[in-house]
């Protein structure tokens, strides 16, 4: 196997975890968040290396907010989900009496 | 309250531009135009002021009172009254008036001076004002409300300049007065009693606008109007973009051919960057202009007024059908992305109208149906003159998007038959006056739609494009095959699995492959048709323009089948998502994705076999 044909596997294979990565973080933004949170905490256990400590540090998540970019069409307008909850959204839907 | 940051949040009627204050207070750029209900929930940001005092300003949801009866007027509601969890009382409430409409919004005024808390007013579109000869007596206003009052003009640079002035000069004090009127008739006549002695109005409406609408409105030619303007759209995106599309198709057929001029030919970072990056990425990037097209046409007449014309002229439509005219507006931002169409129909009170819109909005044709519409209209339908005047391919786009509407208002016809309680809700809906749009909003909106079409190019799409092409690449063909290697690989055996399902409607294997990326946004679909027939062994030149490729491979019964598809197919996840957030249910998702998913089905299979039979 030549030294291109390894450097060649190397980017192909970095490329593909990048964007399995990226399609993970913006399809399931909840999820890829839970997921990231779990990984990070545990590398960034007592008793593990400064290095996975400091990497485990650098994947903990910003709080996901899943906004309309991510997924469809061309808008911009939504923001990001709203961190509190309030009475009126999202509805409840009840059949009237 | 602390001496450096304050909070002040503005609140005020629907469209008396608190958003383009806002902007102007913060260097925002959230959106703005001309008809009531743009903002639907609570918006951030902060500023400096001159005195080096930071300001959070809340740009909060139109409110006709703090009566709420929509979501949207209940989060004013509930932030005025310091009832919004994890949000603290505004310090100080800027209350936005549109000085053309005080008769309206004076009322909602007194109801949030009664509040106790210090308010400024801000009397908005004061130009607007003077042009109609409107005379203003602007402190004796504030001596009878007992508040400060400025005037601003927030669609102008520096327009808010004297209300930063007041802002940061200190906070007014709450000057108990001895008008605090408790019903609505009292608050009606104390605004009348204002008025009067302190506005001196020649008219109450523009005579420009009583002009326009006597044609607008008309229930003839008003609907003749509203059908000519959309039918023009459709043809301008199809005539005005085809030169600069060409121009993209060159920058990336030379740009792609100099990378991978680098690299051996037969190598698979090679057919990497060709067939996927390339391939995949140029057949949605040329779709950039036609995309910018159509929304020049939508910020113009979301900036003109003419909206909320459009919706009082097609109310008596949609009430028949059961949709309420407050639908319109949600509809109509479903032609952008159904994301915020949904999000807007929070300005429904009734949650049964507001199920129904929120069912039929994916219905209505998003931006990104549009690569794939215009990809197969170019491919398929011959682009000669109708009638010596309009150009075929914008008759059949056109009446994609109508395909649509129809199909929204026949599920709400559906649902309305269905639904047990029969009971029906007038539209009262408030018409602003027409404004010439402003040439820096509209090309800051074009811009921005621009960056958001790129990002999800070189985000999303280029990310499924690079995992599309991976799956068709691994595992590659064995010693000896005979077929193209796609057709070994986990991308190629899926698509011939899923071919069983689809082969009744008319779809190879390669559109079933390209539906499954797809799924995430619809115009992924024309990157992994790009990305599927490189990789099926296609001449490099031909796969780098898909429309002439595809025109040889399919019948025209398979493309009138897929448009048939993405009229009515749920290839939005984000879509679904916003569905289940929006009405807090499985069950409504269930229901949307199978009600579409059925229909997408019905009707490509109608459309393909009939197609067969004629042809």
């Amino acid at each position: 196997m030549s030294t291109f044909d390894i450097a060649q596997g190397a980017i192909i294979a970095l490329v593909v975890v990048i964007a399995a990565y990226v399609a993970f973080r913006k399809l399931l933004p909840k999820t890829s968040t839970r997921v990231m949170a779990r990984i990070s905490s545990s590398l960034n256990h007592e008793g593990r290396p400064a290095a996975l400590r400091s990497l485990g540090r650098h994947m903990q998540p910003a709080a996901a907010t899943g906004s309309c970019g991510d997924g469809c069409g061309s808008c911009g307008s939504c923001g990001p989900t709203p961190v509190v909850k309030t009475e009126a959204q999202p509805l409840h839907f009840k059949p009237r009496s | 309250m602390s001496a450096t940051a304050m909070r002040i949040a503005l609140v005020g009627n629907p469209n008396c531009g608190k958003t383009a204050l806002f902007n102007q207070l913060t260097g925002g750029r959230q959106k703005v135009a001309n008809y009531a209900g743009v903002t639907v929930e609570r918006k951030e940001g902060r500023f400096i002021a001159p005195s080096g005092r930071t300001l959070h300003v809340l740009d909060l949801p139109g409110a006709y009172s703090f009566d709420a009866t929509s979501p949207d007027e209940a989060i004013t509601r509930d932030v005025c009254h310091g009832r919004y969890p994890g949000e603290a009382a505004p310090d100080l409430i800027v209350c936005v008036a549109d000085a053309t409409n005080l008769r309206l919004h004076l009322r909602f005024v007194l109801e949030v001076r009664r509040l106790g808390r210090p308010v400024v007013l801000a009397l908005n579109m004061m130009d607007a004002a003077r042009r109609r000869g409107m005379v203003i007596d602007v402190e004796g206003l504030s001596r009878r409300l007992g508040v400060p009052v400025v005037e601003t003009i927030a669609i102008k640079r520096g327009g808010a300049q004297a209300l930063i002035e007041r802002i940061d000069a200190s906070v007014p004090e709450v000057i108990p007065t001895a008008v605090d009127s408790a019903s609505i008739e009292q608050l009606h006549a104390e605004v009348r009693s204002i008025l009067a002695e302190t506005v001196k109005l020649p008219r109450d409406t523009a005579a420009i606008d009583d002009a326009i609408d006597r044609w607008a409105l008309h229930p003839v030619f008003g609907l003749l109007i509203l059908a000519t303007l959309m039918f023009f759209i459709f043809q301008a995106v199809f005539s005005w973009a085809q030169p600069v599309m060409d121009g993209i198709q060159a920058g990336i057929t030379g740009l792609g051919a100099w990378v991978t001029g680098f690299l051996p030919g037969d190598s698979a970072l090679h057919s990497l960057l060709n067939d996927g990056v390339f391939a995949g990425l140029g057949a949605v990037l040329v779709f950039l202009p036609q995309i910018l097209i159509l929304f020049l046409f939508i910020l113009v007449l979301e900036e003109s007024g003419y909206l909320p014309r459009a919706a009082f002229l097609l109310d008596k439509m949609m009430f028949r059908v059961g949709l309420t005219g407050r639908a319109f507006i949600p509809l109509l931002s479903s032609f952008a992305c159904a994301i915020p169409g949904i999000m807007a129909t929070r300005s429904i009170q009734d949650p049964r109208d507001r199920l129904t819109t929120i069912l039929v909005a994916p219905l209505m044709t998003c931006s990104a149906r549009l690569p794939v519409y215009t990809l197969l209209i170019a491919a398929f339908i011959p682009d000669r003159a109708v009638w010596g005047v309009f150009n075929l391919q914008g008759v059949v786009l056109f009446a994609l998007y109508f395909a649509g509407i129809f199909s929204a208002l026949g599920v709400a016809f559906v649902m309305k038959r269905l639904r047990k309680d029969k009971s029906e809700h007038a539209l009262i809906m408030e018409l602003p006056s027409y404004r010439l749009p402003n040439v820096r909003d509209i090309a800051l909106g074009l811009w921005e739609r621009a960056l958001i079409f790129l990002k999800r190019v070189g985000g999303i799409i280029l990310a499924l494009t690079v995992l599309l092409w991976f799956l068709s690449t691994f595992p590659g063909a064995p010693e000896g095959a005979t077929q193209p290697a796609i057709d070994y690989s986990i991308a190629g055996r899926l698509g011939r699995l899923l071919e069983y399902i689809f082969a009744p409607i008319g779809f190879n294997w390669q559109i079933c492959v390209a539906l499954v990326p797809g799924l995430a946004a619809r115009e992924v679909a024309v990157a992994a048709l790009g990305t599927v027939y490189a990789m099926s062994g296609s001449d490099d030149a031909v796969a780098s323009q898909l429309g002439p490729l595809i025109s040889h491979q399919w019948s025209l019964a398979t493309a009138l089948s897929l448009l048939a598809w993405y009229v009515f197919a749920p290839q939005c996840m984000s879509t679904l998502a916003v569905i289940r957030r929006e009405t807090n249910s499985w069950r409504n998702v269930a229901v949307a994705a199978g009600y579409l998913f059925g229909l997408a089905y019905l009707a490509s299979l109608a459309t393909y076999q009939i197609a067969r039979a004629l042809s």
